[in-house]
Formats: structure tokens, C-alpha cells, sequence
């Protein structure tokens, strides 16, 4: 028997180092500034804020995404305008030294959003404006549960909120249409009902009841159950990503994406709604080598990634693990919201630049979305 | 040592610097592309660009510590076992014990 080498000991003892380093350094690295964020450190926030407003002053024209798709350019312009006062009032409210230019750049994020480009979606599927069609009873909600959740949120700010007679007359409009609809849950397109989209019109109704002392919960109360039975998977709950537009029978898999997204939107309204949804997504969590991300599919399902779950790479979704991020903060879940956030630091591509902060990865979508996921805190 | 630092230059340096070259160039194309799995006005030569950005970043997070944690220890191994074993010469020298 051949004596060991000194060289392959070392060689053994360097490759075992190697080996912890690799577990414990690339996500220190990347998780390095993961507590400024979840603390809402007022510097982290600022920069957050400078990257998503440098979008903001750029003309509304230039933001026109080119997807291939009208349908998508028009959403993606409408969910970045919403993001954008989501991130603007959270941080206004978290922080008093952000009140009056962050009230302004919300306010100019809401008119943006009222643009015609920001519904031209969801009146080309419907073939009538949702802002001049609110006495009827089709759904909108493609349009009208996004926008009504930003003016919502806005009112929030007090009285320079903006808009407010139409805040008043969304809610007014879906709250009796969640009532009357044969079923509960209202359609996006024409036959095309999404949970999520049901879930984000239900917050911002509840929302603007917090802003107003106004009650539409009775309203509701048939919608929020169907949304928490019918709608959602009883053996992982999850929601179903869509749902038939007569019976309400599933007709996508239950999946993190749209669930995630329900659990942040039910977020501003009433965290014990929210709770079951985050519960089921903070159950689809994992990790690799330390960098967290939440899996699409219940476990057994397999499936691909479309636009509203960004690509899915090792099962992984790129929206459902962003928008975990702010449930991960507002459940005060912390150890999920680093590893979250590694994933997110590391493949988002994260620059500063001029104090302003920035992910190439994302773009413009990214950027915003990020400044408000990251900063999403708990209704007050 | 020499050897470590020059590999360490090659290995980290110049790809660190191509990926903020990269990133300073690609910034605001339009990376939503990448991001959400649909097309975007991002040209085919700022996708190409986005993507070994991402490539390197994975590099320079996921596989040079680690490299460099190998070449360390390796190192100081190396460096530490010489010292020890040049010790006991190294006593005789300094306090005569053990001379004939």
C-alpha cells in the first residue's frame, strides 16, 4: 500500500474548502444588503426609489414595450405605472423624510397609468373603454383591478390623492359586479377569468375602504370564499391560475406565480386574507447553494413558464419568487426574504449608478417592480 | 504566489471588468426580455450582451470564490508545511541546539 501523498492531502483539504466556501460565500455575497432592505433602511430605499423614478421622467412613448404582443406592451405599462405608486406611498408612509417627492412621483405614476395606453388591453378584448362602462357587468378586471389598486393605495397618502371620484366610482362598479356576477369571480377578458386578477380587484376594494371608512366587505364576501375554496388547490393552496368564466372549474394548474401575486395585492388590505396564500407559497420555497426561489408547480406537476411566470429554470419562477419577497417582508419572515433575495441579487443583474439603483436583468419592469416588492409594509 | 495573483487577475479581473463594461452598455435596452421570457425592443445584440452579462455574473459569484478559496488553502498549505519543515533548521541556527 502506496503511502498518501502530501499533495493529494492538501489537494483533498483545498477541495473540501472549496467546497464550503462554495456553500457559505456566493450567497453571503449576494445577500449582503438583504437586511437594509427588509429593515427598510432609509438609504436602501432611496436608491430603490431614484431607479424606478429615473423611468419615470423619461416620456411615457419611450416606455412602450415592443413584446410582439399588444396585449402584453399595453399590461406591462399599466403593471409598471401600478408598481410604481405601490413603491412611491409605501415609502412615503415608511419614511417621512420621502412624503412630499414621493407624493409626487406617485401622483405622476397614477396619471401616467390613467393614459390611454395604460387600458388600451383591455379595450381592445372588450371592444368598450373601462372607464366609460362602469354601469355595466362585464369584468374589466385587466384594467380595473390593477389601476384601482394603485388609486387605492394613493388614497392612502391622505387628501393630495389623486383622482378620487374615479377611485370611487371602480370601486363602486366592481364591488356590485363581485355581488351580481352568477359567478363570483369576475372575468379579465372576455371568457377569460384569472383568480389573481380577482384577488388584486378584491384588495383594492378593501383597500379603499381603509382610505374611506367605507364597508363593500358584505359585497365581497361571496368572492373572498370562492377565491379561498373553489379557486384554490385544497392540496397545496395554491390558486388555480384560471379558472372557466361560467362554472369556475379549474382550467390552468394551481400555480406560485398567481398566487404569490394574490398574497402581495390581499397584502395592502388585510394581512389575514393574505395569510393562507403567502402560507401556500412560502411552502413552495427552496433553495439552492443558499439562493431561494419559489417553485411554480405543486410537487408532482410539471409545467412550463409563460408571461406570467417569467422563464422557470430548475422549476423556479421568477415573478412568484419576486413577489414572495414582499410577503416575505410583511410576515416578518426573514430568513426566506435573504434567501429570496440572493436569488434576486444574483441573477437580476443589481447596478448602481448616481445613488440610483438599478437591475438590467429586469429593465424598466424590473426595476419598479422591484422598488415595490422590496418595500412593501404591512397595512398601517 | 505569483502564479495565484497572475491566474487570479485572468480569472476575476478581466471578466469582472467585461461584465460592467456589459452591464454599463445594456442598461436600459429593455432586460424585461431576459426577465419575463418574452420579446422586447431589446436588439439581438443587447439580448447576446444581457446574457453573457448573466453568465459571467454566475461566474464571478458561483465559481471564483470558490476557485479562489482552492488556490488559498493549496497555497497555505504549501507555504505552511515548508515553514514547519524548516523549522528544526531553523532552531539549530538560532539557539545551537542539536549542533555537533
Amino acid at each position: 500500500m502506496h503511502p498518501v501523498k502530501p499533495l493529494t492531502l492538501t489537494t483533498a483539504i483545498a477541495w473540501i474548502s472549496t467546497l464550503l466556501v462554495l456553500v457559505t460565500v456566493p450567497t453571503r455575497l449576494c445577500s449582503w444588503h438583504a437586511f437594509d432592505y427588509y429593515d427598510g433602511n432609509l438609504v436602501a430605499q432611496r436608491e430603490l426609489a431614484k431607479g424606478a423614478a429615473e423611468w419615470l421622467e423619461q416620456d411615457p412613448n419611450k416606455l412602450a414595450f415592443r413584446t410582439g404582443s399588444a396585449r402584453f406592451d399595453s399590461e406591462w405599462y399599466l403593471i409598471i405605472h401600478m408598481a410604481a405608486v405601490l413603491g412611491f406611498v409605501q415609502t412615503a408612509r415608511e419614511h417621512s423624510e420621502f412624503r412630499v417627492e414621493h407624493a409626487r412621483f406617485a401622483s405622476r405614476a397614477l396619471e401616467r397609468l390613467m393614459l390611454p395606453q395604460g387600458r388600451a388591453h383591455d379595450l381592445a378584448a372588450w371592444g368598450e373603454d373601462p372607464l366609460t362602462s362602469l354601469s355595466d357587468p362585464r369584468g374589466h378586471l385587466a384594467f380595473l383591478a390593477y389601476a384601482n389598486l394603485a388609486l387605492s393605495v394613493h388614497r392612502l397618502l391622505g387628501p393630495e390623492s389623486r383622482f378620487p371620484e374615479q377611485n370611487a366610482l371602480i370601486t363602486e362598479a366592481l364591488a356590485r359586479r363581485f355581488e351580481a356576477n352568477p359567478l363570483p369571480l369576475l372575468e379579465s377578458y372576455p371568457g377569460e377569468t384569472y383568480p389573481a386578477d380577482n384577488a388584486v380587484a378584491i384588495a383594492s376594494v378593501l383597500v379603499f375602504d381603509r382610505a374611506t371608512g367605507q364597508n363593500h366587505h358584505p359585497q365581497l364576501r361571496r368572492s373572498i370564499a370562492e377565491l379561498r375554496t373553489v379557486a384554490t388547490a385544497q392540496s397545496s393552496g395554491l390558486l388555480f391560475q384560471r379558472v372557466n368564466s361560467v362554472n369556475g372549474s379549474p382550467e390552468d394548474a394551481p400555480r406560485a406565480s398567481g398566487t404569490a401575486m394574490a398574497a402581495f395585492a390581499l397584502g395592502y388590505a388585510d394581512l389575514e386574507l393574505a395569510k393562507p396564500f403567502w402560507s401556500a407559497v412560502a411552502r413552495q420555497s427552496t433553495t439552492h447553494f443558499g439562493f431561494g426561489g419559489i417553485r411554480e408547480y405543486a410537487p408532482g406537476t410539471v409545467g412550463s413558464g409563460d408571461v406570467d411566470s417569467g422563464p422557470v429554470v430548475l422549476g423556479l419562477s421568477v415573478s412568484a419568487s419576486g413577489f414572495a419577497l414582499a410577503s416575505a417582508r410583511r410576515f416578518g419572515d426573514f430568513e426566506r426574504f435573504r434567501d429570496l433575495f440572493s436569488g434576486a441579487w444574483l441573477f437580476g443583474l443589481p447596478t448602481s449608478k448616481g445613488g440610483a439603483q438599478h437591475f438590467a436583468a429586469g429593465g424598466p419592469l424590473g426595476d419598479v417592480l422591484l422598488f415595490a416588492l422590496l418595500t412593501a409594509s404591512k397595512p398601517s | 504566489m505569483k502564479a495565484t495573483l497572475r491566474w487570479l487577475g485572468l480569472a476575476a479581473l478581466v471578466p469582472w471588468l467585461v461584465y460592467e463594461l456589459l452591464l454599463a452598455r445594456i442598461l436600459g435596452v429593455g432586460g424585461a426580455t431576459v426577465m419575463l421570457g418574452a420579446a422586447s425592443d431589446a436588439s439581438a445584440l443587447a439580448l447576446g450582451a444581457m446574457l453573457l452579462a448573466l453568465t459571467l455574473r454566475i461566474y464571478l459569484v458561483l465559481v471564483v470564490p470558490p476557485w479562489c478559496g482552492f488556490r488559498l488553502v493549496k497555497f497555505g498549505i504549501d507555504a505552511g508545511s515548508t515553514m514547519l519543515r524548516d523549522v528544526p533548521t531553523w532552531w539549530r541556527k538560532r539557539f545551537g541546539v542539536g549542533r555537533d
